[in-house]
């Protein structure tokens, strides 16, 4: 259904090219060329800028391909564009497709613009398509918000396309045109939002010249908005008057409505109400070409500063984690060091899943226990890197319990696909298949998920072979058995218990054991279990780190290293003692010493600040 | 002429009846299980699907009634027509009806027939309108979708009470009415804008429940008979989480107390027994207002000592002519001497039984597969299991139906995760019946989909009506009404 849409929105578009009137050859190489650059333009800039924001999109909703689903979307306001905005945005989990998708929709939107606006002012048809272009630009400045959904430049295509049509038909009389109005604007606001209020504006103005249309047009708008707040009173008294009035969920934050969404409809509706008022002929030769070079100008300017290089590293090291390319994230961490916790906790798993945490985690900054696990907050993103590391330390429980509330923190109350594949994979594990069924249940419903849940239903079927399953058994395997409360400020301690509880089989949950003591500087019970569980996981060579570590806390109450239980090279030693000379007097001035420590546990240590702990027991409001 | 095609098939479709058909004499497998459950007459279609493992085609089901009368469903799953529905089972009031389940194989087209099955139509009629619950999803910390939302018990219609998309995203927590009483309830509100929600014949208020010389927000309630009077847990909640496989989440009170709000001059009601260091919580009043239920459980080391807090039942007089508390408060049931954790005590309606949970520590069942309904039978004094309606799962967040008899409650039982609401009787002999999972127009198709648990649920003998716009102002808007300690303890009659 939505694939016939987009067939009809693409047939429609170049209808509208073809069937102008008065259109020269150049003209006509003008259009398609300005909307095939376009098209161009935006897929490049989302394939080959966006992929980890693509990424980001997809997996805060799972698109499931039933008719409750679309019964459901079509309870809300605007939800025939939520739907096909849905559809779209599962395609982003293959970065090309998801960049057409966006590409598709936003060049639509141009030539749908074009279209109305070229017809209204012919006299400047081209330089009108050119210009049209902008505000397909202004929007994917925008969508570098990751929080504005695909929605929103949905419901101004099927807008302008309202508005297109409107523009070609025939004539009626006064009152059953002004009672179509009111009907299509009621329809389009069910089906768009209030993104429908740009066809009570424009459909009058462009089908009627002079002073009819504005007249038209402002007591459209105005009847409009009377249409919304009756529907709003009457269909969806649930929903507050902002939401009503812009939109229930063109943007992530339901309650936020950025300035931004407003100007694109209003760019929108301004570059119409130009078209309509422009009487003069462009007769010029350069205008064409000097309109195309204005708009790339401004196009240059609107897209300037878009990305933002830090929040893009989240994505980018968040897609990196989902698929467990550990050695991309380390190499990307060698080009640009981690700027945030998140992506250190990235970095972090990555070095741990290739043993070589304790080798050269204090190569890179490191801040406190968070750079491995981060406490729960309340939030879509800042604990994905946590819940898959808590699963592939085999803390099932808790890798179930981040990834949940992940999912129930995506903030416009949608599903997502991976995090119920994950859920799934946790509820298999800890044997409760009764509601791993359900949540695979549902992904057999999506596109992308479909044949993993389908043959993970199959392993259900004989649980038997849950057992021989490479993962999951070897999960069911190192997972804690008993249970026990615990809180954050004790994580790395629980991965203690859980190392030497596998026996030796769990080295990732050590390696972070003692990263975490590392980090927390709770050298003594490190050193204290250092060799026990060293001989259990059959450690030759103690990692750098580790030997720091371990010399700087046994030089802490001896004077040499004499009698050290533990093998420590001289490279370490010697760098100790180097670091202990220069150290000593100079304790306040880090430029003196620092140096010498560069890129190891040391500097880490002599330079972290004892981090409150403020995270106990969580309080839940009564 | 389509049309009359699309007729003839959906005729043909009608007529198929069950032919050649297998006896396999084993029990339909049936989901929900509703054999042997009774229910009571004005309950909407038991509807139920084939739980086999064969793929089947379609699914027959005859229905016989004891005192006469018979209908048949036909199609994916048991989807009785409402109308038929009803008159049968008003034509088996006191009876039993039958149903004999048969299916079409989808591999070879042969029929199969399971031993038929009965249910028990209740004489006893269940008067409520419907029931209410929360529909919230089982998480941690972080919740998306909530609402309070009602059902109406004679059909499958849903409608919501308040979600949280009119409050701008802030947590609903549980609707507490007055013996199911719509024009009487309250509703918390947690967030920023959080507050007491006070429903009563006199209208909509909204109070911010937190004064200076009280530790928190009124949290657990239950109504005063009389109306005036609502008893009042003061919680402060922490939650701890296991690792381990069986279990997720141990939510404690590091404080607790309880009050009474007056709901005539919104002024608290405290007695400095009731707001000790130990934690008392869960008040309930009894069927005749004179004594105020609560558990109490002496303050442990927490989160370390959680498995030492065990909650006693206590209970205090009430004279709700004064507004005062009597003078000493006793022990019902002491954790010592069980050696186990009482929590939300509800007095039945007609003062003969006193339902509560027990759990082997704390007071909140919510992830305790060891929590289980009891029964004390007021009269005598006799306690136990109940057993009839107890399962292996979390059982508990129970409430009595407005008429007495009835009463439902959640129970995790179906997956251990995802609470689901249960109804059962307590007939004059004391005994349970098999509870039944409020019916679904397509129950596999509802529960299998639902990301939903169903918390706290109560019956309602009307439509709760609130208007959500009001509800907004209310909440959103408005500042609340801040309730204030009564100076000398004593309410003005």
């Amino acid at each position: 259904m939505v694939l016939g849409i987009l067939g009809i929105l693409g047939f429609l578009s170049r209808l509208i090219i073809l069937k102008s009137t008065k259109m020269t050859i150049s003209s006509k190489a003008w259009r398609v060329g300005v909307s095939a650059l376009l098209f161009l333009f935006i897929f490049l800039w989302w394939w080959l800028g966006y992929p980890e924001l693509l990424a980001y999109h997809e997996q805060y909703q799972l698109f499931l391909l039933t008719g409750d689903y679309l019964l459901s979307a079509m309870k809300s306001p605007g939800g025939l564009a939520d739907y096909i905005s849905e559809f779209l945005t599962q395609f982003y989990y293959i970065p090309w497709a998801g960049a057409l998708m966006v590409a598709i929709v936003l060049t639509a939107l141009q030539a749908l613009l074009g279209a109305c606006c070229a017809k209204a002012g012919q006299k400047a048809g081209t330089v009108l398509w050119i210009a049209s272009a902008l505000p397909s630009i202004y929007l994917i400045r925008l969508m570098s918000d990751e929080n504005l959904l695909l929605s929103y430049p949905v419901a101004l295509v099927i807008a302008m396309a309202a508005v297109c049509l409107a523009q070609r038909s025939k004539s009626a009389p006064a009152w059953i045109e002004g009672i179509l109005y009111l009907v299509i604007t009621g329809l389009l606001y069910w089906w768009i939002g209030p993104v429908a209020l740009l066809f009570a504006l424009l459909a009058p103005l462009m089908r009627h010249h002079g002073t009819k249309g504005w007249i038209w047009s402002g007591a459209m708008f105005v009847a409009g908005l009377l249409v919304i707040r009756l529907m709003g009173m009457w269909l969806w008294p649930q929903y507050p008057d902002n939401q009503l009035y812009l939109g229930v969920n063109y943007y992530r934050i339901t309650n936020a409505h950025p300035d931004g969404l407003i100007a694109a409809w209003a760019f929108v509706a301004a570059l119409c109400m130009l078209a309509r008022v422009w009487t003069l002929p462009i007769a010029k030769p350069w205008a064409v070409p000097a309109t195309a070079c204005a708009v790339i100008a401004l196009c240059c300017g609107m897209l300037a500063g878009a990305y933002d290089q830090d929040k893009m590293d989240v994505f980018r090291y968040d897609a990196m984690v989902r698929h467990g390319q550990w050695q991309a994230i380390i190499s990307r961490a060698e080009r640009r060091a981690p700027t945030s916790d998140f992506c250190r906790q990235a970095l972090n798993l990555a070095l741990g899943k290739t043993e070589q945490l304790g080798e050269k985690m204090f190569e890179f900054e490191q801040n406190g226990l968070g750079s491995l696990i981060e406490p729960y907050s309340n939030n879509n993103t800042s604990c994905l890197v946590s819940a898959e590391a808590f699963y592939h330390l085999g803390m099932i429980n808790s890798a179930f319990r981040y990834t949940f509330d992940l999912q129930e923190a995506i903030m416009n109350d949608r599903k997502s696909g991976r995090f119920m594949q994950r859920m799934a994979e946790c509820m298999i594990i800890d044997g409760r298949y009764k509601v791993a069924k359900k949540y695979l249940g549902m992904l057999e419903h999506s596109l992308f998920y479909r044949k993993w849940a389908k043959n993970a239903q199959a392993l259900l079927a004989d649980t038997a072979l849950i057992d021989l399953h490479p993962v999951w058994s070897e999960k069911r395997r190192l997972r804690f058995k008993q249970d026990m409360l615990y809180d954050y400020r004790q994580v790395h301690k629980m991965l203690g218990m859980l190392a030497i509880e596998s026996q030796g089989q769990n080295r990732l949950a050590w390696e972070y054991f003692n990263a975490g003591m590392m980090l927390t500087g709770d050298l003594q019970t490190m050193a204290g279990m250092y060799h026990y569980a060293a001989e259990m996981f059959g450690v030759r060579e103690i990692p750098r780190h580790h030997q720091e570590a371990i010399a700087m806390f046994w030089s802490m109450g001896h004077n040499s290293f004499d009698g050290l239980p533990y093998p420590i090279s001289a490279s370490v030693g010697h760098g100790l003692m180097d670091l202990a000379k220069v150290y000593g007097p100079n304790q306040h001035t880090p430029s003196a010493w620092l140096p010498k420590a560069q890129g190891t546990y040391w500097a880490y240590f002599l330079m972290r600040q004892p981090q409150e702990q403020e995270y106990a027991s969580r309080e839940r409001e009564g | 002429m389509y049309l009359l095609l699309v007729l003839c098939l959906l005729a043909g479709c009608g007529s198929e009846r069950p032919v050649d058909v297998v006896e396999m004499g084993v029990e339909a497998p049936i989901w929900p299980d509703y054999a042997g459950v009774t229910i009571p007459v004005g309950i909407a279609p038991m509807n139920f699907n084939y739980d086999g493992e064969e793929d089947i085609a379609m699914m027959h089901v005859a229905v016989r009634g004891s005192q006469g009368g018979e209908m048949e469903a036909m199609g994916e799953w048991a989807d009785f027509d409402s109308k038929q529905w009803r008159q049968l089972a008003e034509q088996n009031r006191g009876g039993i009806l039958t149903f004999t389940v048969s299916v079409k194989c989808k591999a070879d087209g042969q029929w199969v027939g399971y031993e038929p099955f009965d249910m028990q139509i209740s004489d006893e009629p269940l008067t409520d309108w419907g029931v209410t619950y929360r529909k919230i999803a089982p998480g941690f910390e972080t919740f998306s979708k909530i609402g309070i939302y009602q059902r109406c018990l004679a059909d499958f219609a849903e409608t919501p009470i308040l979600e949280e998309t009119t409050v701008d995203g802030q947590c609903l927590n549980c609707h507490y009415a007055n013996r199911a009483n719509p024009a009487q309830y309250s509703l918390h509100v947690r967030g920023k804008h959080g507050g007491t929600l006070i429903h009563t014949e006199d209208g909509n208020k909204y109070l911010h429940t937190k004064t200076d010389q009280t530790v928190g927000n009124c949290t657990y309630g239950y109504w005063h008979p009389g109306g005036r009077y609502c008893a009042y847990s003061l919680n402060r909640i922490y939650q701890n989480f296991y690792v381990g496989k069986e279990r997720l989440i141990e939510p404690w009170d590091a404080v607790s107390d309880i009050v009474v709000l007056d709901t005539r001059d919104n002024t608290l009601l405290t007695l400095p027994s009731l707001m000790t260091d130990d934690c008392e919580t869960t008040p309930a009043f009894s069927a005749d207002g004179n004594t105020l239920y609560f558990c109490r459980a002496p303050k442990v080391n927490m989160p370390g000592e959680y498995q030492e807090l065990k909650y006693s039942l206590c209970a205090i007089p009430f004279d709700s002519n004064t507004g005062q508390y009597g003078d000493s408060i006793y022990t019902v049931i002491s954790a010592d001497s069980i050696g186990q954790s009482v929590s939300l005590p509800r007095p039945s309606y007609d003062g003969r039984y006193l339902m509560y949970c027990l759990t082997d520590y704390g007071t909140n069942p919510v992830d305790r597969p060891e929590a289980d309904l009891w029964l004390m039978d007021l009269q005598s004094g006799q306690t136990r299991p109940i057993d009839e309606v107890n399962s292996d799962q979390v059982d508990g967040y129970h409430n009595w139906s407005s008429q007495g008899g009835w009463f439902l409650f959640s129970s995790k039982r179906e997956d251990t995760l995802y609470a689901h609401v249960y109804i059962s009787r307590i007939g004059q002999d004391g005994i349970a019946t098999k509870p039944f999972l409020l019916p679904q127009r397509n129950p596999k198709k509802y529960y299998g989909e639902s990301l939903h648990s169903f918390n706290a649920p109560d019956f309602t003998s009307e439509p709760v009506a609130l208007s959500l716009r009001e509800a907004r102002s209310l909440i959103i808007d408005q500042s609340p009404i801040h309730v204030t300690i009564k100076e000398d303890g004593n309410s003005n009659p």
